[in-house]
């Protein structure tokens, strides 16, 4: 036994292993969990401030207990940057802030307008921040916005990440997160799109607050990272932020924000997302109204389409040295509502299939007009969002990029593009 | 023999070592240096070294078990062969140096963000160490065992990346024309030239009919892999692209479908973690060949010991600053790595293939 002993410890990979063994297993032993050490913070709030910025954060901290369910609360700090704010936060709450799991950043309007690059380059560098992470602008305060997720997933276990997902497969079809802010930031337009979330006061809100769901605590005045802090917790004391008091509650988030050189610039209203949608690819369930159409199935109808798919092709060329950007589009359609004075046997049948001259030629007009608003919109802002820019320089090449350089002012090159546009729309049964 | 390799084992290395450092940071900084033109300096690249390939296959042929050692001694003497080999010596270590520190940054970062330099060092020194004492024939094995798997991590992860993405479409041609390209050749040399652990072992190879074909057809099959990896990164992160340090992860943590399937990136840690151990081992292995043949030792373990030492002072050193590393090597070894990848592999083409002549003269 003691030979077989010996002449296992004199092979030098044993030897390496006991060594591991002794000097890690007993520290790795005594050592708590590190989930129980950190608060998990689920969405990050940034609001401007007198000093610097407000954040806030909504966490929850693990424990042992025998319940599956999770409290999450919001807690608040200001702070003159991200990093401070954060190192505020793990001092209030006593545990280390891990940014892991977070899946939504929150600035308010405000904040935005004054540049969101500087509050978000700390979220893009830290590598425990994943580059899909959600970034949404509310028209209110971000706190409060966490304090409506916060009551929501404690009473539904349902929160804004999956509000957000839905709507960027659903509704705008594109991306809103971390890196389609940056890769947006550092294109060749410096423009990014951003979801806008939409805040009103909510009448039921009070009534779930004092029942013990907590209001956030508002935090204010302040400088450096001295400043009071609250958490919100099961306090029930309802948020104090300042002009409009009370809980609130999303009243819309259809809508996106155009950034431009990091700052927000203007808002796509939901028709200018609906003409954007026409030109996004993948885009698709966009619905769109045909007013008082009359032919020889309808009068005086009001038709509902919906958009099933709808399929791009963007083709380049130069006329009269001037770049020519033409949108082709083969949407299918599904009819599926008719408002009018009678019932349509026809529309029931499908027997409007094909669809006659007159349809075909109000839905091109129509669709047309929802893309002219849009953009017209993003003309005026000089906020090229739907790849303009790349489709000319990956198509047209240095002829492009010549001309572009020899524009008076190459940063409104879109009101110098030529747009056209063609639709072909059929019906799906 | 326990220090021969079957031909497929010798492809299989060719195949791992392509891939040695250009996984992780090499995308974004030929991005930095020529946005997506980058890639066309990996292509020239490649190029040169499949001809290297092709003409260490031909000397292999003609010089059955001559080490790359008496080649060079046949033709320049003893002192200026030891001079070569003494920076070659320094190549592979530096190499071994960079390759450990992008393994730490990427593992700290991806796996265990407390994790230290004694850890690290304590898991991964002592397996490529007894690779370079044991010899190559078990690493071999170990490799034909594992290859498979390394190299269908990898190309999970690109089929993950090329179904989830929108856009399949980016242009090499960029602003900064042929300076732009040329600046991102000179620049980065360091992170290639990995074919010229192939002189190491060419007089350990056991050749046959099969060889040449499975050696052009696995070195070609990892030129592949690397340039799709890059042609994904920069599809992926277009102008972001000199922000994502970690290629292979990153990519896989974007296109995961908004972080549903988060636990995929286990995929491309599995894959860089089986990669660096036969790399840092084989870079080790050179090191310690080389110091062989220039200093006296007493026994194999010496030289590994030196190397060791070496490593783990390096380790303390220069760990934990990756930029500086990246900033000394781009910018202070640009002349050294051209001279070591080029000029070499140049002499060693000309030496082995005039080598008979010249043997046969005596």
């Amino acid at each position: 036994m003691k030979n077989k002993v010996m002449a296992l410890i004199s092979k030098p990979i044993i030897l390496v292993l006991i060594f591991i063994l002794i000097v890690y297993l007993p520290t790795s032993i005594s050592a708590p969990p590190e989930g129980v050490e950190r608060q998990h913070i689920a969405s990050v709030g940034v609001d401007l401030a007198e000093n610097g910025i407000e954040l806030s954060v909504l966490s929850h901290v693990s424990s042992q207990n025998d319940k599956y369910k999770k409290t999450y609360i919001v807690t608040s700090t200001t702070a003159p940057n991200v990093a401070l704010a954060l190192f505020n936060i793990s001092s209030i709450t006593g545990r280390q802030s891990a940014l892991t799991h977070t899946t939504t950043i929150v600035v308010s309007q405000e904040l935005a307008e004054s540049g969101l690059q500087k509050y978000l380059d700390y979220f893009y560098r830290d590598p425990n921040v994943a580059n899909d992470t959600f970034v949404i602008c509310t028209t209110g305060k971000a706190k409060d916005l966490l304090n409506f997720e916060k009551e929501r997933i404690n009473s539904s276990g349902y929160g804004l990440e999956e509000v957000l997902i839905y709507n960027a497969k659903n509704t705008y079809f594109s991306d809103s997160n971390l890196e389609s802010f940056f890769k947006g930031y550092f294109g060749p337009s410096q423009t990014s799109m951003i979801a806008m979330a939409e805040l009103e006061l909510n009448p039921d809100g009070e009534q779930t607050l004092q029942s013990g769901g907590g209001g956030g605590g508002g935090s204010s005045g302040g400088s450096g990272g001295t400043s009071p802090a609250s958490t919100g917790g099961n306090s029930g004391k309802p948020a104090t932020s300042g002009e409009d008091t009370g809980p609130k509650r999303i009243k819309s988030l259809s809508k996106i924000g155009l950034i431009k050189k990091g700052k927000y610039l203007d808002t796509l209203e939901s028709q200018d997302v609906l003409g954007f949608n026409l030109v996004t690819n993948g885009s698709h369930n966009i619905y769109f109204t045909i007013e008082n159409f009359t032919d020889q199935h309808f009068q005086n109808a009001s038709l509902e389409f919906n958009i099933i798919t709808n399929k791009l092709a963007f083709v380049t060329s130069f006329e009269n040295n001037k770049p020519v950007f033409e949108i082709d589009s083969l949407v299918s359609l599904a009819l599926e509502s008719v408002m009018g004075e009678e019932i349509y046997k026809e529309y029931y049948y499908n027997d409007i299939n094909p669809l006659s001259t007159e349809l075909k030629n109000a839905i091109s007009q129509t669709l047309r007009g929802k893309v002219a608003l849009f953009l017209q919109k993003i003309i005026a802002d000089k906020t090229d969002v739907f790849g303009v820019y790349a489709t000319l320089n990956n198509q047209q090449g240095k002829k492009f990029r010549d001309w572009h350089e020899g524009l008076a002012n190459p940063e409104d090159y879109l009101s110098e593009i030529e747009f056209r546009m063609t639709i072909n729309p059929i019906l799906t049964s | 023999m326990t220090n021969t390799l079957t031909g497929r084992q010798c492809s299989l290395f060719c195949s791992v070592m392509i891939l040695a450092s250009k996984l992780l940071v090499l995308p974004s900084l030929l991005y930095s240096s020529n946005n997506a033109g980058g890639i066309l300096s990996v292509l020239i690249i490649f190029l040169l070294e499949f001809i290297f390939l092709l003409f260490l296959i031909k000397i292999k042929k003609k010089n059955k078990n001559i080490s790359f050692f008496n080649f060079f001694e046949n033709k320049i003497g003893k002192t200026f062969t030891k001079i070569i080999i003494f920076l070659l010596f320094l190549f592979f270590l530096l190499k071994a140096i960079y390759l450990l520190q992008e393994s730490f940054s990427f593992l700290k970062r991806s796996l265990y963000t407390e994790a230290t330099v004694a850890i690290f060092l304590v898991c991964i020194l002592p397996p490529v160490t007894a690779f370079a004492y044991k010899g190559i024939k078990a690493v071999g094995r170990t490799l034909e065992i594992f290859y498979v798997l390394i190299m269908a991590l990898i190309v999970v992860c690109l089929l993950v990346c090329v179904v989830s993405s929108d856009n399949l479409s980016f242009s090499v041609i960029t602003s900064n024309g042929f300076s732009g390209f040329l600046e991102a050749t000179y620049r980065y040399t360091f992170w290639f030239g990995d074919l010229l652990f192939f002189m190491y072992i060419i007089d350990k190879v056991q050749f046959d009919e099969k060889t040449p074909k499975q050696l052009i057809g696995y070195t070609l099959f990892s030129f592949a892999l690397v340039l799709g990896v890059f042609v994904v990164y920069f599809i992926t992160f277009q102008t972001t692209s000199f922000a994502h340090t970690y290629a292979l992860l990153d990519i896989i943590q974007f296109v995961s479908e908004y972080g549903t399937v988060g636990k995929f990136d286990i995929v491309p840690i599995s894959a860089i973690m089986f990669i660096i151990y036969f790399q840092i081992g084989m870079m080790i292995y050179c090191a310690s060949d080389s110091l062989k043949q220039v200093l006296p030792f007493g026994h194999k373990a010496q030289p590994l010991i030196v190397i060791n030492i070496v490593l783990v002072l390096m380790a303390y050193i220069v760990f934990n600053n990756a930029n500086n590393l990246v900033i000394f090597y781009s910018n202070y070894l640009t002349y050294f790595s051209i001279f070591i990848s080029v000029v070499i592999p140049i002499l060693f083409v000309i030496f082995g293939l005039t080598y008979k002549k010249k043997r046969g003269a005596k």
